[in-house]
């Protein structure tokens, strides 16, 4: 009696209790991200370990070491090595790069609009380039991304790849009518039309073409962006910064006055500098003490960011100008036109010698830590010439990061 | 329904022939109050008085009397018109338990000695010999096979219970915890401090955080009997959870009779237990070292300086320890409860860092007829903690990073004006940190069931009953993260200051319905169990990280900025299980079962998972004239561990950009088809008694093979993905225990017990469908834990690579055996208890020295016997070689400890005059008064990473761990 009346009717009541399958209660699925949600991810994304990226290469580079107490790999792995193809110095700004290339690619297949198509090639040659720049020699890994199925291009092949995905964007801008069909950050201010977005496309195909040496490619790329030696050297597009929900601080940002700066610009910053330069004295503070650490020196604050959401830049026109002046030296001249003219934006005088070194030096000096030194250096097989500071340990500019351990084995 | 029990009462009041009274006592004629007496195969039943007397009543005038005493073998007395009243009932200590009753089943038990497993039990007095703030720290030691480990020695725990090494290397890790027939929530909730010292990112799949396990907020006092259930072959019955083994807790139920009232207050005081040490600096050294800017700070004498010990600063607080307790037990024949209640109150060995758990708890029994009962348990608690910061940190914010960092002869001590001093050579001033910061964890917790028993037919033979357990568990968990804007390293900020305000609210139900047909044919004893099982979890998250904040404002919405997270989990758990038990005469006990599980968290929601188990044992008897018994067993089982129930999503992360949402990947690639890893155990076992019961062996072997061993692996980051879930492995553990108990001494006036456990396992993996990778630690040169075919799991490697570019073996986190010797003497109105225990061998990764090293202050670090070519310091060796020499950090953290010793002294009633109590009890109880360790760290059994499989013993410099000793005082009235 007292079974039928009170206890069959729990076993019913458990039994009819909810399904058991059920969609993820914390994420959304792949299947439902919108084409504007990607684009944002995608813009947001291509600064995740950014400050990974700019300490490494400027580590390598020597324009900065980064004294992190409670981790000693970037002043062991990144300035003597070896570099660990399993530890985040490697992987960390590669993983990044690639989560935003899977954007671009979900982009595509969501979305027939040139606009779309626009953006994600050049968001996915540009995230391409950045880790070519790292992995260098090595190579990485291009479409159809399939993991370990597929052997990394190599560098000839994966320039090839950034280059023709840049072309195929810009074509595809060009097609797109007056407006895109999503919503771009303040980092793209003035750059967020799809004419008006080529410029910056052009701009990228520019520095591509120079690292290829492909001079009058270069030229006619830079012609197309929106490179003006009259114009604000600042001006161009930037990874903006803020505080609201979900978003990111400049991960490269201290305070230069801080009891304890962990990343220190190499002290021949100060050395090589000329007297009176306003790229030295705005973008280091001299600290009244010198911090040591794992026998390195320094007390060379780097003050190249001004706030903890302070932009940085993508590319801008102090580049361009400059990449112009390479262009042409490349093509047998002097590039002092376009040397001159970034000189005088910051108040400096002439100089009457142009040529590589000379062009070498204005770039440190005008894109200090914005993680070109160690990549120009390296294209004039020049990272001989940069210091090393403990002989004793074995100290050395490495050429190439290693491919990340996980694209060469795994499952 | 209550007429006809009313009636019944009658009828057996009129009836003066089914009333039996009598007495019980021990072999040495002393009385025993407590002696559960009840009519066989009956609800009917009564307890003894203080006076050891009884006097049950009936419902026919013959019968068999069972009386039962934890401790003493169980007695059967056969009653009828005959039996003379009163009549007395004489009862033997049971010194190696074999009368003990075990769980085996959802709803059927067996005594110890016809088990089929080794199943180690503990009474809740053995539990709690010497006071213990949590109930995992009081398991460690008791069972051989059980290693409890401190994770850190922070107020309020952190603890690691491994039954039988590890059969996972991601999944769950943990025992499933059973209390009173229901699961409970040991969950491990972030308190958010991860973020404060940037050791990981807000929600991050793999926290450092070393949060205490949820089991901690139960009272230990409140328990009766602990038993664990340590494999497969065991656990099998509890299916798709039990991997891990299973710990089946009772807790203390009333007896009726007098009204009980125990009372124990209990007064402490903690001290650090082992100290790590720093360099003494000469001047030139501390120039080499830091700088002269830095050497000159210091105050000159002799060669080095005045130097100032800050590890005492730190770590040298004497905690004062309390805790009261008082309980009330008692009842009718009827009706029984147990009603207790704990004020627990522990100050640390850092200044402001505490521990505190205010907790109630009510059983009652009633008994509605001789057919039907229903029980209730309740228990509500409030524990609040501070548990500081220590552990990994990339912020040099936590005492044991500012430790390492902080030469001993800089000053940064308060300032006279009250004001800090910068620290010279670390980004923050610990002193200043202990001070001011604070990580205040406050848990709520409302544990309740309710069960009902229903005997449906009962003849001469068989009977058969329903039982259904309904019940609830739920944790609301408040983490409170303060710290202030003038801290050294917040000033540094443009948004100086964080606070970090997470809430967890976790509500667990189950429901189980189970049925018993128990009949017996000849010699043949037979009992059939069949029930189901419904399990849901729902836990919700939350978590908001402000910085900037507003002066000395600690809410969050007085801040410049805020981050937010929230993570949820749902799970159902649907589980059907039969199991058949024989009992032939004494001698042959076999049992058979079959679970089926089904889990949202698996691939095929709509499939069951089958866990069977085979199990039988053989009673030889005496024999020899040396063996009281003998017994041979065999058991064979399989269990389940499900996957987290993220594994089969593949989920996209926010990521936002100028007040517009965006969506990345969320790195990890999911396996909608995940299952769960099934481990399949065989155990065999010997276990005898000789000499009179003088000794008492157990001796089990075990193997246990992991099949489906899911891997969060490694993928091809191009993809996308960083990692993904696979079921890619195979693994095996072989283990041997054995536990010794000697009772060399058994007179009327001393006696002494020694219990000696041993136990050992080994792990392999013996299939890998992946390459070999590296997990664990922080980086292969800081040292790592390599998965590869045909290696133990907790293989330690690191930079050093052998001709052939393949990894060394620098050390195995596991020990070459653990050992636990205890041993309880008592004499006239004394008794002593001590237990060591001995952790034979072991390595952890000793990173805390490289903290010191980088800081320039390990304590070796001049010492010359670390470089093979004895060129250079240990300090400098260590540091020059990093990145490609990993060994000086692969460190032997074997210990031989004094875990427990206690003196008790029972007043004896002489001298309490005519006073109305009971017993009178005065003692000093301590726990981790004895140390020894080749270990340089603080703490031997640390593991960052919590409750990790593989790869758990990583030294980022835990909490310390404390020593204690107590005055006790316990009334019983």
């Amino acid at each position: 009696m007292k079974f039928t009346k009170y206890i069959l009717p729990l076993f019913l009541f458990a039994a009819a209790c909810e399904d058991l399958d059920f969609p993820d209660p914390n994420s959304p699925s792949t299947a439902s991200a919108t084409v504007q949600s990607l684009v944002t991810g995608a813009e947001a994304g291509m600064r995740a370990s950014l400050s990974n990226y700019l300490i490494g290469v400027s580590s390598v580079g020597r324009e900065a070491y980064h004294f992190e107490p409670a981790d000693p790999r970037y002043t062991g792995e990144l300035i003597h090595g070896p570099l660990d193809p399993g530890g985040f110095v490697v992987y960390s700004s590669w993983n990044s790069r690639y989560r935003v290339v899977k954007n671009s690619r979900l982009l595509m297949e969501k979305s027939d609009d040139k606009g779309v198509e626009g953006f994600a090639k050049t968001v996915e040659a540009y995230q391409l380039l950045l880790a070519l720049n790292m992995q260098n020699n090595n190579g990485v890994k291009i479409a159809p991304y399939n993991g370990l199925d597929s052997n990394p291009a190599t560098k000839a092949e994966a320039f090839t790849e950034v280059a023709k995905l840049l072309d195929e964007a810009s074509t595809a801008l060009d097609g797109a009518g007056t407006a895109f069909s999503f919503k771009l950050s303040s980092g793209f201010s003035g750059f967020d039309t799809p004419s008006t977005f080529k410029q910056f496309n052009r701009a990228l195909r520019g520095r591509v073409a120079v690292y290829m040496g492909e001079w009058d490619v270069a030229l006619t790329a830079l012609g197309q962006s929106f490179m003006d030696p009259a114009a604000s050297m600042d001006k161009g597009v930037y990874h903006v910064f803020g505080s609201g929900q979900g978003d990111n601080a400049n991960g490269m940002y201290e305070n230069p006055n801080a009891s304890y700066v962990r990343t220190m610009a190499h002290m021949s910053f100060k050395t090589d500098a000329e007297a009176g330069d306003p790229r030295y004295t705005s973008k280091v503070v001299e600290r009244a003490d010198t911090t040591t650490y794992d026998g390195l020196k320094s007390n060379l604050a780097v003050s190249v960011w001004s706030g903890a959401y302070d932009p940085i830049a993508v590319v801008r026109n102090e580049e361009l100008v400059l990449l112009k002046a390479e262009a042409n030296i490349g093509k047998g001249g002097d590039g002092l036109t376009e040397i001159n003219a970034v000189r005088s934006a910051h108040g400096l005088s002439a100089v009457s010698t142009g040529g590589i070194d000379q062009l070498l030096h204005e770039k440190r000096y005008s894109l200090f830590m914005e993680g070109h030194r160690w990549v120009d250096m390296r294209r004039y097989s020049k990272t001989g010439s940069l210091p090393n500071d403990r002989s004793d340990r074995g100290d050395k500019v490495f050429d190439s990061f290693p491919l990340p351990e996980a694209e060469t084995k795994g499952l | 329904m209550r007429l006809m029990t009313l009636s019944l009462v009658f009828a057996s009041l009129l009836s003066g022939q089914s009333v039996f009274q009598g007495t019980v006592t021990d072999t040495d004629g002393e009385t025993l109050p407590g002696v559960q007496v009840f009519l066989k195969d009956t609800y009917v039943g009564t307890t003894t008085s203080m006076e050891g007397e009884f006097k049950i009543a009936l419902p026919e005038n013959s019968g068999v009397l069972v009386f039962s005493y934890i401790g003493y073998e169980t007695q059967e007395v056969e009653v009828s018109s005959d039996t003379p009243t009163p009549f007395s009932v004489e009862m033997t200590v049971d010194v190696l338990k074999g009368d003990e009753v075990l769980v085996t089943g959802l709803a059927s038990s067996v005594k110890r000695r016809n088990a089929a497993n080794a199943v180690a039990s503990v009474s809740g007095e053995e539990l709690v010999g010497a006071p213990v703030q949590t109930l995992d720290a009081a398991l460690n030691g008791k069972f051989a096979g059980v290693r409890v480990r401190h994770n850190s020695g922070a107020p309020g725990g952190g603890m690691s219970v491994n039954l039988r090494g590890v059969s996972t290397i991601t999944g769950e890790t943990q025992p499933l915890y059973v209390i009173d027939g229901v699961i409970v929530n040991n969950n491990t909730n972030q308190s958010g401090i991860d973020v404060v010292s940037a050791a990981t990112g807000a929600g991050s799949a793999r926290p450092q955080g070393q949060p205490a396990n949820r089991i901690s907020d139960f009272n230990p006092n409140d328990i009766e009997s602990v038993e664990v259930l340590k494999g497969a072959s065991a656990a099998a019955i509890y299916g798709a959870k039990a991997t891990n083994g299973v710990i089946i807790i009772t807790t203390k139920k009333g007896q009726a009779g007098k009204t009980r009232v125990n009372f124990s207050q209990k007064f402490g005081s903690s001290t650090v237990m082992k100290k790590v040490g720093t360099r003494d600096f000469t001047y030139q050294e501390a120039v080499d070292q830091f700088g002269a800017s830095v050497a000159d700070q210091g105050t000159r004498s002799g060669n080095g300086f005045k130097t100032y010990d800050y590890e005492d600063m730190l770590y040298g607080n004497t905690g004062a320890l309390k805790e009261t307790s008082v309980s009330l037990s008692g009842g009718s024949d009827k009706t029984q409860f147990y009603l207790s209640t704990q004020y627990l109150d522990e100050k640390s060995i850092v200044k402001n860092r505490f521990y505190e758990r205010f907790s109630g708890r009510l059983n009652m029994n009633h008994r509605v007829s001789d057919r039907f009962k229903i029980a209730s348990t309740a228990y509500l608690a409030r524990t609040k903690s501070d548990r500081g910061i220590t552990g990994n940190d990339n912020t040099n914010k936590s005492y044991n990073f500012s430790f390492g960092f902080t030469p001993n002869f800089v000053d940064i001590r308060q300032n006279a004006d009250g004001s800090w001093p910068d620290h010279p050579t670390n980004p923050s001033n610990p002193l200043h940190t202990v001070e001011v910061l604070t990580n205040e964890e406050t848990v709520n917790r409302a544990t309740g069931s309710v069960s009902a028993d229903y005997t449906v037919f009962r003849t001469g033979s068989s009977s058969f009953s329903l039982n259904s357990v309904f019940s609830g568990d739920y944790v609301g968990q408040l983490n409170e993260i303060f710290s202030p804007p003038e801290l050294q390293d917040e000033k540094s900020k443009d948004n100086p200051g964080q606070s970090v305000l997470s809430n967890t609210h976790s509500l667990n139900t189950n429901v189980n319905f189970n049925g018993v047909f128990r009949t017996s044919f000849g010699d043949v004893k037979s009992t059939t169990t069949s029930g189901i099982s419904y399990e849901t979890l729902d836990w919700n998250y939350s978590s908001i990280m402000a910085s900037g904040m507003v002066v000395t404002q600690t809410n969050i919405d007085q801040s410049a900025s805020t981050s937010t997270l929230q993570s949820r989990r749902f799970q159902q758990d649907r589980g059907v299980f039969v199991q058949e038990e024989l009992q032939v005469g004494d001698a042959v006990y076999v049992a058979a079962s079959m679970r089926g599980d089904k889990s949202s968290t698996l691939g095929k929601t709509d499939e069951f998972n089958w866990y069977p188990k085979v199990a039988g044992s053989y009673q030889f008897g005496s024999m020899a004239g040396v063996f009281d018994n003998l017994k041979v067993r065999l058991a064979f089982g399989q269990t389940g561990n499900l996957p987290p129930p993220t594994a089969k999503y593949t989920s996209m992360a926010p990521y936002n950009i100028g007040g517009m949402g965006g969506l990345v990947s969320g790195g990890v690639a999911g396996f909608e088809d995940v299952e769960p890893e099934r481990t399949t155990e065989t155990e065999f076992g010997v276990d005898f008694s000789a000499f009179d019961k003088m000794v008492g062996v157990e001796f089990t072997v075990y193997n246990q093979n992991v099949e489906g061993l899911l891997l969060q692996v490694e993928e091809a980051p191009s993809t996308g993905f960083s990692t993904k879930w696979a079921n890619a492995g195979k693994m095996t553990t072989d283990g041997v225990e054995l536990g010794v108990t000697l009772n060399p001494v058994r007179s009327k006036s001393v006696n002494w017990l020694s219990k000696t456990t041993y136990y050992t396992s080994k792990a392999e993996i013996t299939e890998l469908k992946v390459d070999p990778y590296n997990t664990g630690g922080f980086a292969t040169f800081l040292g790592a834990y390599r998965i590869e075919e045909g290696w133990d799991p907790h293989t330690i490697v690191g930079a050093e690579l052998d001709a052939n570019g393949n990894h060394v073996k620098l050390g195995n986190e596991s020990p070459d055996f653990m050992m636990g010797f205890n041993n309880r003497v008592s004499f006239g109105d004394f008794s002593v208890v001590s237990h060591f225990d001995w952790k034979k061998g072991g390595q952890n990764v000793n990173l805390q020295e490289l903290i010191a090293d980088l800081g320039g202050t390990s304590v070796d670090y001049d010492d010359m016997d670390v470089d093979p070519d004895g060129q250079v310091s240990n300090g400098a060796y260590r540091t020059g070689n990093l990145g490609s020499v990993t060994t000086p950090y692969v460190q032997d953290a074997g210990y031989f400890r004094l875990s427990e010793l206690s003196v008790m002294y029972n007043v004896p009633k002489s001298l309490m005059g005519s006073a109305n109590v009971d017993r009178v009890q005065v003692g000093f109880t301590g726990r981790n008064l004895y140390q020894s360790t080749p270990y340089t760290g603080w703490n031997p059994d640390v593991s960052q990473f919590g409750n990790v499989g593989v790869g758990g013993s990583v030294d980022t410099g835990p909490y310390p761990l404390a020593k204690s000793m107590y005055l006790t005082l316990n009334v019983s009235f």
